[in-house]
């Protein structure tokens, strides 16, 4: 019997290829593009294969076939009759419609009706030509729960992200970018340079599309690093087809985004009024006042407006180049790109020059191979922000109109005895410097082998190398860098750091059909290492030649340069699986075993996983006769990742050499650490929904999520006699919930009229549920981590204004607010809100009639509060008294029955009025019109004469608009994520003009 | 094309044989290790290694919390020695107006500091590396370190042993443990383990290095001192007169008191010192160190209470140590000029003990012991030798003592030591003449006072819950 089987199993084939015949084509979509791995199928049976990347197949099929099945992701799924002739082919046709697009996924691609998790997506074309440096920027307002602000307005500056909320409290709550496959090294790593953003090495008009993943069954894959949410970005890569060329080039100017009025600086009248007021009220007679007014050189003729000083129009400019196309085997696409950026603020620019090409080539039905290479190098210029008294910022502020400015000659004036504390921020930003110049390769090499056609190997090598070479010079006569001993007078420092990231990943992704096709099915596993490796030069030196003509000048006294390292590892096994039945239930699982050096040799690997489900309940039959639902699909998903965004080599216990006593060197127990040291983990649980209106005229998708992180990486405080004060460990734990909210719709849709209409909005809250055992708070003043509390806590006092009778400060002595008080020593802080938005994101339409457009987009955000972290100097009551003032300080008690919130102008004010309280915290609520452009599209017909495929004129208005809902404020709104404001350049609004050719 | 069909073994060779060797690295892989620094179970592995650890111990010392600044400054500014001018750069004030709260800077820094020498002490001591005599010195000099670290604690943030013994002391940790949470040991409890650590040291050191390293007379002479402080003073007696009488250290003469206080380096000449921390070119305290807060070119905040420097008769040669005048302070302010060194790149070496104290310490034994004979000898040794017309005491009962003490603190003005003095014998701070800076500024301190001592530091009480019930009264 079992020969008989065994013999069977032998001939069944043979009898079945001896009935068979090939039956091949060519498959296209409807421009005639060859359509690569599309899916052909016998109907009513399990064979299949899929075309290549010519587009052409080849199938054996029996002679009972009856039917071919055509189908592929995007398109409209097509069935061919088998006739006669041997050779069918077919033009497929794109499927209109949200669900059938694809979209980039971790490690791959995915039709969106079989994505279980919570992704947002932009396609590339959102972040072309935005007159800013970074896509991160570009992301402000795109995506729900995605919070997206810039600290600083200097350009190519570090951008703040958050998504779904604070994660961490002592690690890093910044998401991972992943570019081009690589999970990059993302942030600022700088040393002077006040900030500085390495996403600004990539030119975003070579992106071709951005996905944030936000949830667990989206992002776990990503295993230790997913926490805080995986932005994974992908270059743009050629097509087949015609070369297409492509000509982009804008240019426009930039000025202050948001100045509120009451900070604006006192006039030289204003001034001096107020400081006379302020002389009599300290008590100080007609003649002191005349002596004093001398001393302090308020009589000087001078009278200039220091914002107006530092201010000038900044240029705006790029220009993108592109070509594109290939034939049937190799595709290309190759660009080039500058792009150059000056702040509205004297001596602040940002210079990009970038190229990027990505080939792919098949070799055969089965190899292909692949490269993409991103290269750049930019230049930014800046100066110190915060408190450094050579920020222009803090001039525009603080110097008094009566400080001359200029020498007789027009030189800017530095005479130590004028400028006594703030320097001449003219003069800084002429004869010294600060400046950085970063250059940047993003490369990648693949392989991708197809064992079967169903079953693939890809093997692929990234590169993310950058150097960052940093120069500051501090010129020998005045500032930071002089001093009146020659020997050591002025200052050089430079750092030079180097940054190589190399990460391989190997996959095998198996394809695989059953059940009549009713249960389709992906399954990816692989293997990823990485490594990143810093190595940062630095040197320094004063006592430089009396001129400021040398670039580099040799100084007298060379410190001892520094050589200093940090690299960190990771090894993954990663897997993961969809499957989807009758075309309308997915569900999708993930795992990865994450191995970090980051972490304690005890606690070194991790394992992270995550299911997720989706239901397209309008494939299902109940439905079909309801209309209206165009699409509704249902998803849900739970899983565990990991937060590894802490610094290298924190678990390690080591001693340190960097001592010496009596001429032997020394070393010393420098850190505790921690063997069992792991990463924090979160447990996000997310459920959608997706709907479709009326033929997908409306779209809605709305997410609620939770997540919960424990093992929060905090400094746990150690008893001093150990002989440390504090460990990192993993206690302590916090969640995040909230709702998002995505609706886009095309109220109007004619021939020559479209209008769409959208908005996304996201709520989240946060809480701390546990810290250290026996620590119910960590006060960072004005901030508080309280358990129970939000982590952003503000924790202060709380001012209640002048004293009618008198002028004097007022507080209320607790949170009751039932008693003021003008005894500071009696006034007690309590929680006023958060610096967490309860709601954010972004509104926006467009109007298309004929070949004009009208684009526009909203941002918001509300319920948080704003700190203007340096009032305290700017309206002082006068215990600044020879800084400017905000014009709010105007406002100041003057006589008995004055009813105000600015308390009496003492000269040397002693009151403590200026202390931190809730008068220098300001709602943060604001509407900020993001982009605003008006585009003309040349007429087909146009074009066809031009012998051009496009042809775009545009006008964009960037940050044009900006409404705050505080009468006080004295900040711009949008501030770093714990809204602080820290005298940092002010937020650029953009006006440019553009134009963009396509051949 | 169609070769392609078929399944080319060669291609997937290679990514799987690179797969293997990544994989079989693995472990290594992950194991990144830092630029600067080792792991702390390899650090001390050889003598070479045990002798860095020490080295790093005593360079702790040099902190501005320790003997750069604030545990000197501390014995003479909370007493009647020094005050700071009302022109000033916020240093020190704390000490000055006598005013402590439980997050005062100073007494964190000296807890911290302290407890951090003696974990550098500690791993020195535990060690597992025997056998050689060079070994035994080093790890002798860690327990006389350790010692010294306990015994310095003590003053600050205990009552004196000599008012209440088995009053509350500081935690004995003699282990490295960073999460323990101990609690406070008796006074008595810590002293025994200082006279332990003491006695273990003189057996185990044979070398004398110079005076920047403890030494077998250098830890003698600490515990002559630990004595002195205990009230037992037929040891501290016995223990000084060990030291002067075999030591070979020398005192020093007249004539060599300026050279001796402008040399800025360690000495190898058993010449007065016995033990000091050597401040040189390399990690220094720099600005924060007491000399730069004398030094008129410095901060120059700390000047001479005025009838102090009237004390000294005019050819007493320590009254050269304080110079008249200052441009920024005043013409009839009084300068500290022992430490002249404070501008240097190589500043002052801070001198912790001397031949000079253990004289004192005998002197002041031999009186208690009821040897007043003795007790005159040992002081005026010291006061003939500074003034060369001063024939020397010759008083008898309290007056002795008081003799004994007021010479002790010139001869050992602003090396930290008055304070000490009033503290261990309980008496009152009286603090006159302060150069009319009274602004928020107690002219006494009495022996009731809770500010005797300083309080616990509010961190460690944060972060070590089994001592949350033993701060020290008052705070």
């Amino acid at each position: 019997m079992k020969k008989v089987l065994l013999l069977l199993l032998f001939v069944t084939p043979v009898l079945a290829s001896l009935a068979q015949r090939t039956i091949t084509g060519k498959i296209t979509d409807q421009n005639g593009i060859p359509v690569a791995n599309a899916s052909v199928a016998v109907k009513g049976s399990s064979k299949g294969t899929v075309s290549n990347a010519l587009g052409d197949y080849s199938i054996n099929v029996d002679q009972k076939a009856k039917t071919l099945i055509f189908s592929h992701t995007g398109m409209a799924t097509a069935e061919m009759v088998i006739g006669t002739n041997d050779e069918i082919n077919i033009s497929f046709k794109q499927v209109e419609g949200a669900l059938q697009e694809v979209v980039v996924v971790a490690y791959g691609e995915q039709q969106r009706r079989k994505i279980t998790g919570a992704i947002g997506k932009l396609p590339g074309s959102e972040v072309e030509n935005i007159p800013m440096s970074s896509v991160d920027q570009m992301l402000q307002g795109k995506v729900a729960g995605l919070q997206s602000v810039a600290p600083s307005g200097q350009p190519g500056s570090f951008q703040d992200i958050r998504i779904r909320g604070i994660g961490s409290i002592n690690a890093s709550s910044a998401p991972l970018f992943v570019i081009d496959g690589i999970p990059v090294n993302s942030g600022d790593f700088s040393g002077a340079t006040s900030s500085s953003n390495m996403l600004a090495g990539l030119n975003p008009n070579d992106i071709e599309s951005i996905s944030v993943l936000k949830d667990a069954a989206s992002a776990s894959i990503y295993g230790s690093r997913a926490a805080n949410g995986v932005i994974i970005i992908n270059t743009r890569k050629g097509r087949a087809g015609k070369t297409k060329l492509r000509v982009d080039s804008e240019f426009g100017s930039n000025s202050i985004a948001y100045r509120p009025s009451a900070a604006k600086a006192l006039t030289k009248s204003e001034f001096l009024d107020l400081s006379k007021e302020g002389m009599i009220n300290a008590g100080y007679s007609q003649t002191d006042i005349t002596d004093l007014f001398d001393q302090l050189g308020f009589n000087s003729p001078a009278d200039y407006n220091w914002l107006d000083l530092v201010k000038r129009k900044g240029q705006q400019q790029q220009v993108n180049f592109s070509a594109s196309g290939g034939d049937q085997r190799t595709q290309f696409f190759i660009s080039g790109g500058f792009f150059n950026q000056q702040s509205m603020i004297i001596g602040s620019e940002f210079k990009r020059y970038s190229a990027n090409i990505n080939i792919k080539h098949q070799v055969d039905k089965r190899l292909s191979i692949g490269a993409s290479l991103n290269l750049s190098t930019f230049h930014q210029m800046g100066e110190s922000e915060s408190g450094n008294f050579r920020n222009p910022i803090i001039a525009a502020a603080g110097l008094l109109p009566m400080q001359e400015a200029y020498n007789a000659d027009g030189t800017p004036n530095y005479d130590p005895t004028v400028f006594t504390s703030i320097f001449n921020p003219l003069a800084t930003a002429k004869y010294d410097r600060l400046g950085n110049q970063t250059s940047k390769l993003l490369g990648t090499a693949n392989v991708e082998y197809k064992i079967l056609d169903n079953l693939k190997l890809s093997s692929r090598f990234g590169l993310d190398y950058s150097t960052i070479d940093e120069d500051l010079y501090w010129n020998p006569f005045f500032g930071d860098g002089a001093t009146p001993d020659p020997s050591s007078t002025g200052y050089v420092y430079n750092r030079n750091n180097r940054l190589s990231n190399w990460v391989w990943t190997n996959l095998a992704e198996y394809n695989f059909k059953a059940w009549n096709d009713n249960i389709t099915g992906t399954v990816t596993a692989g293997y990823e290492a990485q490594k990143s490796k810093q190595l940062t030069l630095d040197g320094q030196g004063s006592g430089l030649p009396l001129t400021t003509s040398i670039l580099y000048p040799s100084p007298v006294t060379a410190l001892t340069p520094t050589y200093a390292g940090s690299d960190y590892s990771f090894v993954s096994l990663l897997s993961k699986a969809e499957l989807t039945f009758f075309n309308k239930y997915s569900i999708s699982g993930s795992v990865r075993r994450d191995g970090s050096s980051r972490f304690g040799e005890n606690n070194r690997y991790g394992t992270f996983w995550s299911i997720g489900g989706a239901w397209n309940i309008d494939q299902e039959k109940f439905m079909s006769n309801i209309s209206m639902f165009s699409l509704l699909k249902l998803r849900a998903s739970y899983g565990v990742n990991g937060n590894a965004n802490i610094d290298n080599y924190q678990w390690r216990p080591t001693y340190s050499y960097t001592t010496t006593y009596n001429g032997l060197p020394g070393s010393f127990p420098a850190n505790v650490g921690n063997l069992n040291l792991t990463w924090e983990q979160n447990k996000p649980f997310d459920i959608g929904v997706e709907i479709g209106l009326l033929k997908n005229r409306v779209i809605i998708e709305a997410d609620y999520y939770k997540r919960k992180t424990d093992k929060l990486l905090l400094d746990e405080p150690l008893s001093y006699t150990s002989g440390f004060d504090k460990y990192k460990n993993n206690v302590g734990a916090m969640e995040n919930k909230g709702f998002e909210l995505t609706i886009n719709t095309t109220p109007v849709k004619t021939k020559d009229f479209t209008w769409t209409f959208g908005f996304n909005a996201a709520w989240n809250k946060n809480k701390v549920t546990k810290l250290v055992d026996g620590q119910t708070e960590i006060r960072t003043l004005p901030y508080l981590v309280r358990i129970g509390e939000d982590v952003q806590s503000i924790f202060t006092r709380l001012w209640a204004g002048a004293d009618p009778a008198n002028g004097d400060p007022l507080w209320y002595t607790d949170e009751t607010k039932k008693q003021t008080t003008s005894d500071f020593s009696k006034v007690t802080r309590a929680i006023i809100g958060s610096a967490s938005p309860k709601g954010f994101g972004g509104i926006n339409t467009s109007l298309t009639y004929k070949s004009i457009s009208l684009e526009a987009q909203l941002n918001y955000q509300y319920g948080n509060y704003v700190n203007d972290g340096w009032g305290f100097i700017f309206q002082s009551d006068g215990a600044y008294p020879t800084l400017n003032q905000y014009s709010k300080s105007l406002e100041r008690w003057q006589k008995p029955g004055d009813k105000t919130n600015v308390p009496r102008y003492d000269f040397a004010n002693a009151t403590a009025s200026n202390a931190a309280s809730t008068r220098y915290f300001f709602k943060g609520d604001y509407l900020r019109l993001r982009n605003v452009t008006l585009g003309f599209d040349m007429p087909p017909s146009v074009l066809k004469k031009l012998q051009l495929s496009k042809l775009n004129f545009y006008v964009r208005g960037t940050n044009i608009w900006t409404k705050t809902f505080d009468k006080n404020i004295t900040v711009d709104p949008e501030q770093q994520i714990n809204g602080s404001s820290d005298l940092q350049y002010f937020i650029p609004k953009s006006v440019t003009v553009g134009l963009n050719i396509q051949l | 094309m169609n070769k392609g069909n078929k399944l080319k073994l060669s291609y997937i060779f290679l990514p799987v044989a690179l797969a293997i060797c990544i994989s079989s690295c693995k472990k290594d892989f992950l194991n990144q290790r830092p630029y600067d620094s080792v792991s702390s179970d390899v650090a001390i592995s050889n003598e070479q290694d045990l002798q860095a650890a020490l080295s790093g111990a005593y360079a702790n010392l040099r902190s501005s919390s320790l003997y750069g600044r604030d545990a000197i400054l501390f014995g003479d500014l909370v007493a009647d020695n020094l005050y700071i001018s009302s022109n000033n750069s916020n240093r020190a004030l704390d000490m000055y107006q006598i005013n402590y709260t439980v997050t005062n800077a100073t007494a964190q820094g000296i807890w911290q500091s302290a407890y951090s020498t003696i974990l550098d002490a500690n791993n020195v001591i535990n060690s597992k590396l025997t056998g050689s005599a060079k070994i035994d010195q080093i790890r002798g000099e860690a327990l006389a370190l350790r010692a010294f670290m306990y015994s310095e604690l003590l003053k600050f943030f205990a009552k004196p042993f000599t008012v209440d013994p088995n009053g509350s002391g500081v935690p004995l940790v003699v282990e490295y443990n960073p999460v323990l949470k101990p609690v406070r040991n008796t006074t008595a409890e810590v002293y025994t383990q200082i006279v332990s650590d003491l006695t273990t040291a003189i057996g185990l050191l044979t070398e004398t290095k110079s005076s920047g390293f403890f030494s077998k007379y250098a830890a003698k002479a600490l515990l002559a001192r630990i004595y002195q402080f205990k009230g037992d003073w037929t040891n501290a007696l016995s223990t000084a007169k060990d030291v002067i009488d075999n030591g070979g250290y020398t005192l020093l003469e007249r004539d060599e008191v300026a050279d001796f206080w402008s040399n800025n380096t360690d000495r190898t000449d058993r010449k007065e010192v016995l033990f000091e921390v050597v401040h040189d070119v390399s990690g220094n305290a720099g600005k924060e160190s007491m000399p730069y807060l004398f030094d008129q070119n410095g901060y120059g905040d700390a000047l001479v209470a005025e009838s102090f420097y009237q004390s000294f008769s005019n050819t007493d040669i320590r009254k050269d140590l304080i110079t008249v005048g200052s441009d920024r302070r005043g013409p009839d302010v009084k300068v500290v000029a022992k430490f002249p060194n404070a501008g240097s790149s190589d500043p002052d070496d801070m001198k912790i003990i001397r031949l000079s104290e253990v004289y004192f310490i005998a002197a002041e034994a031999a009186y208690n012991l009821h040897n007043e004979a003795d007790a005159l000898d040992y002081v005026n040794a010291i006061a003939t030798r500074r003034d060369n017309l001063f024939a020397g005491y010759s008083s008898t009962g309290a007056a002795l003592l008081d003799d004994i003490l007021m010479e002790r603190r010139k001869e050992l003005a602003f090396e930290g030591h008055r304070y000490w003095d009033l503290a261990r014998n309980n008496r009152d701070v009286i603090r006159i003449d302060l150069g009319n800076n009274y602004v928020n500024v107690p002219l006494t301190l009495s022996t009731g006072d809770f500010r005797r001592i300083l309080p616990i530091p509010q961190k460690e009480m944060d972060a070590n819950a089994n001592l949350r019930t033993q701060q020290n009264t008052g705070y």
